[in-house]
Order: C-alpha cells, then sequence, then structure tokens
C-alpha cells in the first residue's frame, strides 16, 4: 500500500518537473535548428545562430543595458528593501501592518498598471531619461522581493544575541553590521540574486517607459517573436538560461561553504 | 568591585506593574540573587539595570553614577544570558575578543587577555571552535569569558544556568562563585532555582509580584522567611494554620485544625501568630511509643507516600483534620525504612523548630 503510494507521487513529481522544464528544453534544443525559421524538433545541428547571436553586435547592446539596469536596480533595491525589512522585523510603529501587507504582496498590482502609472507620472514630471526611469521603475518593483527574503531571514536572527553585542559595548549601529548582516549573508545574497534577476527579465515597464536609444533584452526578444522568427532567438534565450542556472549554482555553492557554523 | 544602588525602581507596561518601587544595594564584591517565580519582575529589574529596557521611573546608581541616562552600550555593566547568546557566525575567539575590539583594545593586548580568559574557564584550545560545535556547557563558558574579559565592575547573570542538565549546572554553579570571588566583580544572579541562590549568593532578595519580599543571607531567608510567600518559596516546609493561639510563657500554645495543638517558640513582631511552619527536615517518625521528650510536639498520622531520593527518604503523613500531608524528610538513608504506606506513625519536632508567622 505504501509502496504504490511513493511510486505515484514519484510520477507526479516527475510530471510537474516535466511541466517546468520542458519548455527551457524545447528553446534550448530548437537553437541549434540550422534553418532560418525558428522549428521544433530541429532538422539538422548547427551552431551558426550561436555565432550570429555573439557576433552581430544586434544583442550586444540591449544585453549591456539590461545588465546595467539590473545591477543599479539591485544596488539601491537590497540596501532599501533590508532596512525596510529590519524596521519591520524588530520595531512597532504605527502603520506597521499597512506597510507589511505593502511589501509582502508584490503580485497585487499588475506590472501593466505599474507600467502605465509610471509613465504617466514621469510624463507629468518631465522625466524623460528612459535608462533613469526604467531603473526607478525596477526598483519599485524589486524592493518588495527583497523585502520579503529578508524579513523572513531576519525572524531567524536572535534579538538576543544583538542585546549582548549592545552590552558588549557595540552601539546599535556596530550592532546592525557586526552581528545582524552576517548572520543573514545568504539571505542577502538570494536577494540580490532575486532582485537581479526580476529586473534583467522584467519587459511591460521596459516597454512602458524606454524609448529611441534603450532597448533591453527583453525587448528585443520580445520583438524578435513578433518580426524575426528566427532560431537566433532560441540561440540568446538558451545563453540567458545558461547564464542564469551558472549564477544560482555559484549561489548555492557560496551558501553551502557558508553554512559551515 | 563597585556598589550598586537601585531606589525606587518601577516597570510598568500599561496598567501592568512588572516592577513595583524596587529598593536595593548591592555592596563592592558581593553577590546577591534575585529570585523568584517567572514573572516576579526579576528578569525586567536585570535588564534594566543593563539597559536592555528602560525603567517607568526610578533611579539606578553604579558607583554613585546614574545608569539610567547612559545609554547601555556605554554602561560596560556585564550580562550573561540564559541562552548563551553567542555570536553563531563568530569563532570562539572572536566571541571572546568582540569586546574588547570594540573598545580599541591593541591586538597584542586582546590575544593575551582573550588567552587568560579562556583559561580562567577552563576552555584553552578550543579558540577557534564555532558555537554551534560546542556543548551547552561550553557555550555558556564562552559566554562567561566573553563578558569576564572586560573586568565589569558589574555582572548581572540572568537565570545562565537554566538551560543546563542538572550536573552541569551544579558544576558550573560552584564555577561561577569561584570565577566572582577571584575576579571581585559585583554580581546580580536571576534564577528561579532557589538551591542556585544559596550556593551562588551572599545575599538574596526573594522576589513576589515586583516587589522585595525578603532580603537577607541565605540562613536568614531559610530559617526566618519574612512572611507566607518566603517560606513557601524557599525550601519545602509544612504550614499549618493557627486557629488559636494562647501565651504560655516564652511559648505560645497553638490550636490546630483537627483539634491539635502545638507548642512554638515566641518572636518578635508576631503578636498574634497565623501560621506554623515546620521545615520537613526539622521533623522525625517514630512508630509505638517513643520516649518522652521534653520540648517536642507530637502528630499522629498515617503514612500516605514514601520516596526514596538516594540520599534521604521523604515521607508524606495524613493527619486527621489537616488537608495537606505533613512532610518528613529522613536525612540518614542508610538503613533502609521501617515503614510502609498505612502504618499508624507519630511525627515529632522540637519546640524551637516551629517557626511562627
Amino acid at each position: 500500500m505504501k509502496k504504490i503510494k511513493i511510486r505515484w507521487l514519484t510520477i507526479v513529481n516527475a510530471l510537474i518537473y516535466l511541466f517546468i522544464l520542458a519548455p527551457l528544453a524545447v528553446v534550448i534544443i530548437s537553437s541549434f535548428h540550422p534553418g532560418d525559421v525558428l522549428l521544433f524538433p530541429p532538422k539538422g545541428f548547427s551552431w551558426r545562430w550561436y555565432e550570429y547571436v555573439l557576433t552581430s553586435g544586434r544583442y550586444e547592446e540591449p544585453f549591456v543595458s539590461s545588465i546595467k539596469i539590473a545591477i543599479i536596480t539591485t544596488c539601491v533595491s537590497l540596501p532599501v528593501g533590508t532596512i525596510i525589512a529590519y524596521a519591520l522585523a524588530r520595531y512597532d510603529f504605527r502603520g506597521k501592518d499597512a506597510m507589511q501587507a505593502l511589501f509582502l504582496s508584490p503580485l497585487v498590482v499588475p506590472t501593466m498598471l505599474l507600467g502605465i502609472g509610471v509613465l504617466m507620472m514621469f510624463s507629468a514630471m518631465g522625466l524623460k531619461m528612459y535608462f533613469t526611469r526604467l531603473v526607478l521603475a525596477h526598483i519599485v518593483l524589486t524592493i518588495p522581493y527583497v523585502v520579503r527574503t529578508m524579513l523572513a531571514s531576519f525572524a531567524g536572527v536572535k534579538r538576543l544575541t544583538e542585546e549582548a553585542a549592545i552590552v558588549l559595548g557595540a552601539s546599535p549601529f556596530k550592532t546592525f553590521f557586526l552581528v545582524t548582516l552576517p548572520q543573514v549573508k545568504s539571505a542577502l545574497a538570494a536577494s540580490a540574486f532575486l532582485s537581479v534577476i526580476m529586473s534583467f527579465d522584467e519587459l511591460v515597464v521596459a516597454l512602458f517607459l524606454t524609448g529611441p536609444g534603450l532597448t533591453t533584452l527583453p525587448m528585443i526578444i520580445y520583438s524578435d517573436t513578433q518580426f524575426n522568427l528566427s532560431p537566433s532567438l532560441a540561440a540568446i534565450s538558451s545563453l540567458t538560461i545558461m547564464a542564469t542556472v551558472a549564477l544560482g549554482l555559484i549561489m548555492v555553492a557560496a551558501m553551502r561553504r557558508k553554512k559551515k557554523f | 568591585m563597585s556598589q550598586l544602588l537601585i531606589a525606587n525602581l518601577c516597570k510598568k507596561y500599561g496598567d501592568n506593574v512588572v516592577v513595583d518601587d524596587l529598593n536595593l544595594e548591592v555592596q563592592s564584591g558581593e553577590m546577591v540573587s534575585l529570585l523568584g517565580p517567572s514573572g516576579c519582575g526579576k528578569t525586567t529589574t536585570l535588564r534594566m539595570v543593563a539597559g536592555l529596557n528602560e525603567p517607568t521611573s526610578g533611579s539606578i546608581k553604579l558607583d554613585g553614577k546614574e545608569l539610567t541616562v547612559i545609554p547601555p552600550h556605554k554602561r560596560n555593566v556585564g550580562l550573561v544570558f540564559q541562552n548563551y547568546a553567542l555570536f553563531p557566525h563568530l569563532n570562539v575567539f572572536d566571541n571572546v575578543a568582540f569586546g574588547l575590539r570594540r573598545r580599541g583594545v591593541p591586538k597584542r593586548e586582546i590575544n593575551k587577555r582573550v588567552e587568560e580568559a579562556l583559561h580562567s574557564v577552563r576552555l584553552s584550545g578550543l579558540e577557534s571552535r564555532m558555537p554551534a560545535e560546542l556543548s551547552g556547557g561550553q557555550q555558556q563558558r564562552v559566554a562567561l569569558a566573553r563578558t569576564l574579559v572586560l573586568q565589569p565592575p558589574l555582572v548581572l547573570f540572568d537565570e545562565p544556568l537554566s538551560n543546563l542538565d542538572a550536573k552541569l549546572r551544579t558544576i558550573l554553579r560552584v564555577e561561577i562563585r569561584k570565577l566572582q570571588q577571584e575576579f571581585g566583580f559585583t554580581g546580580i544572579f536571576v534564577t528561579h532555582d532557589q538551591e542556585e541562590a544559596m550556593v551562588l549568593s551572599d545575599r538574596i532578595a526573594v522576589m513576589n509580584k515586583g516587589k522585595i519580599a525578603q532580603i537577607g543571607t541565605p540562613r536568614e531567608v531559610y530559617t526566618t522567611p519574612a512572611d507566607e510567600f518566603v517560606a513557601d518559596f524557599v525550601g519545602e516546609s509544612n504550614m499549618l494554620a493557627a486557629e488559636s493561639a494562647e501565651d504560655a510563657g516564652a511559648h505560645w500554645r497553638i490550636r490546630l485544625a483537627g483539634g491539635h495543638a502545638v507548642m512554638a517558640p515566641k518572636r518578635e513582631g508576631v503578636s498574634q501568630p497565623k501560621l506554623v511552619m515546620i521545615r520537613p527536615e526539622a521533623a522525625e517518625l517514630s512508630n509505638g511509643q517513643a520516649a518522652k521528650e521534653e520540648e517536642m510536639n507530637s502528630l499522629e498520622g498515617t503514612v500516605s507516600f514514601i520516596q526514596y531520593n538516594g540520599s534521604s527518604y521523604a515521607v508524606d503523613v495524613d493527619i486527621a483534620g489537616m488537608e495537606q500531608p505533613f512532610k518528613v524528610k529522613i536525612q540518614d538513608a542508610r538503613d533502609e525504612l521501617a515503614l510502609r504506606t498505612g502504618d499508624k506513625v507519630k511525627v515529632r519536632w522540637a519546640f524551637r523548630s516551629t517557626f511562627i508567622l
């Protein structure tokens, strides 16, 4: 009886993994199609489209823009989100519940609405710098993810260790950097990772806020699906997937090492 | 080595008074225990001295300097926590060096002092271990070293032994007492374990409902409790309600429930005895006719329960007309107890072991 149950669960598990991973596999496999039109399954094998992606220069600028936006966004959202999470975790103040609800429900507002709202606001303000306004919007988008991750992690830091540091002579400020933050290192890394990925991957708000001269990688991929359905699309996607997986693995490895204590 | 003076200290959370107008004076180099049940305000008092809780009102002075206006990280008061509160990301050496580094002590001196501190808590050689790799007793020793390395004039202990097993507790409490005498710091030790308080302290302050019910040497608190609460909380006791008392010269003749009567020495401050207290170890049991002795109280009853504790026996005796069984502790357990449950016995104790409240 028990054995059958386990086997059944295994099958369900396998199906779930298949459902998640199959689309990625399809993209990767079809990126090797030598022909001009995206096709699955591919007829033949070739590196042609990878060569094209890496040498044509078509994707270089959007890639660099996306990376820049993702990194600058994270440089702001990580510290700000961390401080907000710490305040929510440690202090009682007026409106705390409302603030917590706001930061813990990042998916409540559709990005479409956010995009329109932010566009109208920036237009009214006369802010026309595409790069800056996209970064600002991405900061708004990514902070909730940082807050959410850090809040859970701060809950695991014993208040007593902070009190011990204070009694031993560390100011509250020093205590935060010497005792609190080192205990949430892996959550910081995870938050940064999430924030970079969220921003790097973001399309909708980017479509609203950018203009001539600024294209992000998701934007060019999206435009390719509409006007240029060649395997180059699959190749650039595959490269992105690989880079993400590699980054993720490095993070996991780093966390494993730190878990020693 | 400093004198601590707590005056009119209060802590209220809304209408809930946790510490109620507390006054306490701790002499230089003295170790005072705050003993009481959970919720009596002892930990809150300690945390206010450390600066981790802010008093609602009152003053805390160390060597004449008002502490309440100094932020906690500048008070230079040691605090040892119940849950050790070691920094999990730092090894033993860095944990102990933490306070020294905050004070800008030169590196060479840090090495020397950390080494000495670890030596005094018998942890030499474990400098590079992480806290998670240590046993509970070792962790608490690191916490002790981390505090003592700073040579604070005042060290506060917040039930530091509660999380350890019984055997380790008895070892560590002696070590703490020896360290206190060696380093000569003034100490306040919060505990709910009366035995711990007895072993560790010069004086015990028994706390109840945010106030100090009695303060005195362990012997004073045990032999002459100030009220029913102290008598009941410190040590085991038989409390018998007095129905009436008549003057019999140097003694009171006290009538108890069930028509029994006992003699108790008079004592200053008690004009009308309400309670009679007899410690279980002051009483003895005899079956049959014992030789008549002067100055002994005696009650007849039936053995209802016997516990063997290794070094002693604890016997409950039901006495007609009394609600609670009379507890008798038989210290000498070398021979097997000749009593069985249901046996008729006489409980006897000296007049002078009868304490009135």
